[in-house]
C-alpha cells in the first residue's frame, strides 16, 4: 500500500510537513507542490533532507518561486500531467495542508 | 510626515498577501514615507529567477524594481531569516539591507504605523 | 470614428492587453476626443516600457518623473500632462497605451 502524500504549506509557516513526515513510510513518495516547494531549498532544514521514500515536486512551482535551479538533488521535477500519472500510480493520495 | 513600515511574512504566488502588501506599500507612498521589512517566508518575494509563464500568477517580483519610483529607498530584512533560508542579499531582486534583530527592534520603535501582510 | 474592433471594460480599458497596437492606441484616444500627436506618442511608450519594465501602470506623480528624465524639466509637469491628456491624464495615458487602470492614479 503506497500512498502519494501532497504537502502545499512552506515548512517554517506551517505544521503540514512536520506531521506528515511523522507518517510517512519508506514506500510512499512525497510531493511538494505550491509553497510546499520551499522545503526542498538548497540550505534550508525541513526533514526531508534523511528521507529514503522518493521526493517529487512541482516544477511550474518551483519556476515561480524563483528555486528551480537550487533545489537539493534528491527530489524529481514534475510537470501537471506527470502530477496525474502519480496519483494514478500510488494506491491513494493524502493531502497535507 | 508619517512613517509607515510595511512587513511582508509571507511566501509569494501560494497567497495573495505579498500582492496586496506590495499594492498597499504603492499607495502609501503618496501620502507618507515608507520603508518595508522582510520577515520569515516574506524574504522569498524578492528572490531572484521567479518565472511565473506555467503556474498561472503574476511575477510581481519584478514590481519591486520601481520602489524607488514612488519614493521608497528603505528595504530591509531579516539577517536570520536570510540564513535560516540559506539566501544572501546578493539572491534578491533589489539591493537590501539585512538587519540583526535590535537592528529590527529599533526599526520597528521608529515608524509611527506597522502595517503587516 | 473608427470603430474598435477590440474588448473594453467599462471605463475604457483594454480587456487583453494584447489586442493593443497604435491603431487601437488612436481609436481609444478618438472616442475621448483626443489628438494623438508626437508628444502625446513619447508619454505613451514611455508608460508602455514603464509596464514592460515593471508590471505597473505609472501612475501621474511617476508620470512626471519618468518625463523629467527623459524629455527634460520643461517638458515634465502635472500641467503638462493634464494640456495633453486631459485632467486625469495618469488614467487616460494608461488607458491608451492599453494597459490596466493604476490602482493608486491621479
Amino acid at each position: 500500500m503506497a500512498i502519494l502524500h501532497t504537502v502545499n504549506q512552506s515548512p517554517d509557516r506551517h505544521s503540514a510537513l512536520r506531521t506528515c513526515l511523522e507518517f510517512l513510510t519508506e514506500q510512499d513518495g512525497l510531493l511538494l507542490l505550491e509553497d510546499g516547494v520551499y522545503a526542498a531549498l538548497i540550505g534550508v532544514r525541513s526533514g526531508i533532507e534523511d528521507l529514503s521514500a522518493d521526493i517529487f515536486i512541482l516544477k511550474a512551482d518551483a519556476e515561480a518561486r524563483g528555486i528551480a535551479g537550487r533545489l537539493q538533488q534528491e527530489v524529481t521535477l514534475i510537470d501537471y500531467a506527470e502530477f496525474v500519472d502519480l496519483c494514478v500510480t500510488y494506491d491513494k493520495v493524502k493531502n497535507w495542508s | 510626515m508619517k512613517r509607515l513600515l510595511f512587513v511582508q511574512s509571507r511566501a509569494p504566488h501560494g497567497s495573495v498577501n505579498g500582492q496586496e502588501g506590495l499594492d498597499a506599500l504603492l499607495a502609501g507612498s503618496a501620502f507618507a514615507t515608507c520603508s518595508l521589512l522582510l520577515l520569515e517566508d516574506g524574504v522569498f518575494q524578492l528572490l531572484k529567477a521567479q518565472d511565473t509563464s506555467d503556474s498561472g500568477t503574476k511575477n510581481y517580483s519584478v514590481s519591486y524594481g520601481a520602489l524607488p519610483d514612488y519614493g521608497v529607498e528603505d528595504l530591509y530584512c531579516s539577517a536570520d531569516h536570510l540564513v535560516s533560508r540559506g539566501l544572501t542579499t546578493d539572491d534578491l531582486v533589489v539591493p537590501v539591507t539585512a538587519l540583526d534583530r535590535a537592528g529590527i527592534s529599533q526599526l520597528m520603535a521608529d515608524h509611527d504605523v506597522i502595517l503587516s501582510f | 470614428m473608427t470603430e474598435l474592433l477590440v474588448d473594453r471594460d467599462d471605463e475604457g480599458f483594454l480587456v487583453r492587453l494584447e489586442d493593443w497596437n497604435e491603431t487601437v492606441a488612436a481609436g481609444i484616444a478618438e472616442a475621448d476626443s483626443i489628438e494623438l500627436t508626437d508628444q502625446h506618442w513619447r508619454v505613451i511608450r514611455l508608460a508602455r516600457r514603464y509596464y514592460d519594465d515593471f508590471q505597473l501602470s505609472p501612475p501621474a506623480r511617476v508620470l512626471v518623473k519618468l518625463m523629467r528624465d527623459e524629455f527634460g524639466a520643461d517638458r515634465a509637469s502635472s500641467i503638462y500632462l493634464m494640456q495633453l491628456f486631459s485632467g486625469r491624464p495618469a488614467r487616460m495615458v494608461n488607458k491608451i497605451a492599453g494597459l490596466p487602470k493604476p490602482t493608486n492614479c491621479d
